[in-house]
């Protein structure tokens, strides 16, 4: 990067869309279909500072680990995610609340890298995998959606979800399948 | 009765009693009879003959004309194969020019990256090196102050103080704008004779309702799986446009969720997107192909770049990895 006297003239310079993508953790593909949709995409190309807001409302984009509430063993980071996805997601039948009530219902699905945005590259594989497994056990649904993959929760699952939480043998097993398929180095 | 009687009337003579014909002996009336028969037997043996004869010709004849089908049919066959062996060897001449086209567009459009990329240092450094004066040091430092420092705290400072630093940092900010703008244009002319880039696209199934749109674009994959350690270059901006070009279409024929994929096709990256959950609104052929000369007129930097791009249909096999 050019400099002037020590000066960045970086500050210069307008948002790529690789650095709006590497910001929001999406592909830069994703950040320019996202701007096209709500007719924000510059001419240029070049982007403002508000452009990585509007790309995170557009396209549903969540960060769940903030970095600094990380979990340091693996039943703890697997009972983390549960207890994110379990408070995050609604699920069909969850509310009787009329059209009108103001109170925010929670969604009923979430992008699938939301559940890892936030994570070193590390932890997000062994969460993927552990996702993998809840889908597997029947506790959570994949759809693919023109966003990419979204993450529902099975109505029936939630009570059950909240259980493995609690130091259960639901959870030990959970993660000793996840902790095996690393070590199969799949 | 006597044998008389039993003779015909030949109603001829009436010049006196009929006489009987010489009576034969017996062995001469078998003699008689017997050559009869063996002149009748004659004449049916040379019938027979004749029929046989006749059969045989006209059992050779069939023969001849069965033969005469079956090689026929033989000859129609061998010029179906060399018809279907035809356009394969012309389908499989395509696919290899479109497959040699790509890569040499996508050759071409690299150089022409490369020269962009280039000129394009050479500009940043240019502009690094006008920004040295003092008066332009001096801007910068106070721009730079002023948005790591200044700018968090200025609500909470008295109205007077506010305006005062407002209207240095404005007077700052425009005595930059021009080296800002010029460092974040993307279109730098290049003194290069104009290259024409195909963007190859193409319906699945080629007739009927659409169920996938494919487009494949004359760039090194990389684009698409390296971006977070590729450098941003003409042709990732390229890229860009031709997405925002799809995306703009996909809304055009009411299919704006349609999930779209990336691979490689010949080499190249290939966009494809599925539309078999949609219908689609209008001709997408003719919308492609107009979205496409849109990006083009929208990209700037690439007519900058001298680099003339335009839209090509092709059949959907012509886009296959191997051909078949």
């Amino acid at each position: 990067m050019e400099q002037v006297e020590g000066h960045d003239l970086a500050l210069l310079r307008k948002l790529r869309v690789d650095q709006v993508a590497r910001w929001l953790e999406i592909h830069p593909f994703e950040v320019v279909r996202a701007l096209v949709q709500v007719d924000a995409l510059p001419a240029d190309l070049r982007l403002d500072t508000d452009a990585v807001e509007r790309v995170r409302t557009s396209l549903g984009l969540e960060t769940w680990w903030d970095g600094t509430e990380l979990p340091h063993d693996d039943p703890a980071l697997i009972a983390a995610l549960i207890v994110h996805l379990t408070s995050r997601l609604g699920v069909i039948g969850d509310s009787n609340l009329p059209a009108t009530s103001a109170v925010v219902r929670r969604p009923l699905s979430t992008r699938s890298d939301n559940l890892f945005r936030g994570l070193d590259p590390e932890r997000q594989v062994f969460l993927r995998r552990a996702v993998n497994h809840l889908v597997r056990m029947g506790y959570l649904d994949i759809v693919m959606t023109a966003a990419g993959l979204s993450v529902t929760l099975r109505p029936e699952s939630r009570a059950e979800l909240r259980l493995l939480t609690v130091g259960s043998a639901g959870l030990d097993a959970l993660v000793a399948r996840t902790r095996a398929e690393r070590g199969g180095g799949g | 009765m006597p044998l008389s009687s039993a003779l015909p009337d030949t109603g001829g003579s009436t010049r006196g009693p009929v006489r009987s014909p010489p009576a034969r002996s017996l062995v001469e009336a078998l003699e008689l009879a017997g050559r009869e028969r063996q002149r009748e037997e004659q004449e049916l043996d040379l019938a027979m003959s004749e029929v046989a004869r006749e059969d045989v010709q006209n059992r050779r004849s069939i023969d001849e004309a069965y033969r005469r089908i079956a090689a026929l049919k033989l000859l129609r066959q061998e010029l179906e194969e060399r018809r279907a062996a035809m356009a394969s060897a012309a389908s499989r001449h395509e696919w290899q020019a479109v497959r040699t086209g790509l890569q040499a567009d996508s050759a071409r459009f690299a150089g022409r990256a490369e020269e962009a990329r280039t000129a394009m240092k050479a500009r940043d450094e240019r502009i690094a090196a006008e920004m040295a004066s003092p008066e332009l040091v001096a801007a910068l430092t106070e721009f730079e102050r002023y948005h790591a420092e200044v700018e968090p705290s200025l609500a909470s400072m008295p109205a007077a103080y506010r305006l005062a630093i407002s209207e240095t940092h404005e007077r700052n900010a425009r005595r930059l704008a021009p080296y800002a703008a010029e460092l974040n244009s993307l279109a730098l002319r290049l003194d290069a004779a104009v290259e024409p880039i195909g963007v190859v696209a193409c319906a699945s199934p080629a007739d009927g309702r659409p169920e996938a749109l494919v487009l494949v674009l004359p760039l090194p994959f990389a684009v698409y799986r390296e971006w977070a350690t590729r450098e941003e270059d003409l042709g990732t901006v390229f890229a860009y446009r031709i997405v925002a070009a799809v995306c703009r279409l996909l809304q055009g024929i009411g299919a704006a969720d349609a999930p779209i994929e990336y691979f490689e096709v010949h080499g190249c990256l290939a966009l494809q997107v599925w539309l078999g959950d949609h219908v689609v609104v209008g001709d997408l052929r003719e919308q492609t192909l107009e979205h496409i000369a849109r990006a083009y007129e929208e990209g700037a930097e690439l007519r900058a770049a001298g680099v003339e791009v335009y839209g090509v249909w092709l059949r959907p096999e012509l886009l296959t990895e191997d051909g078949a």
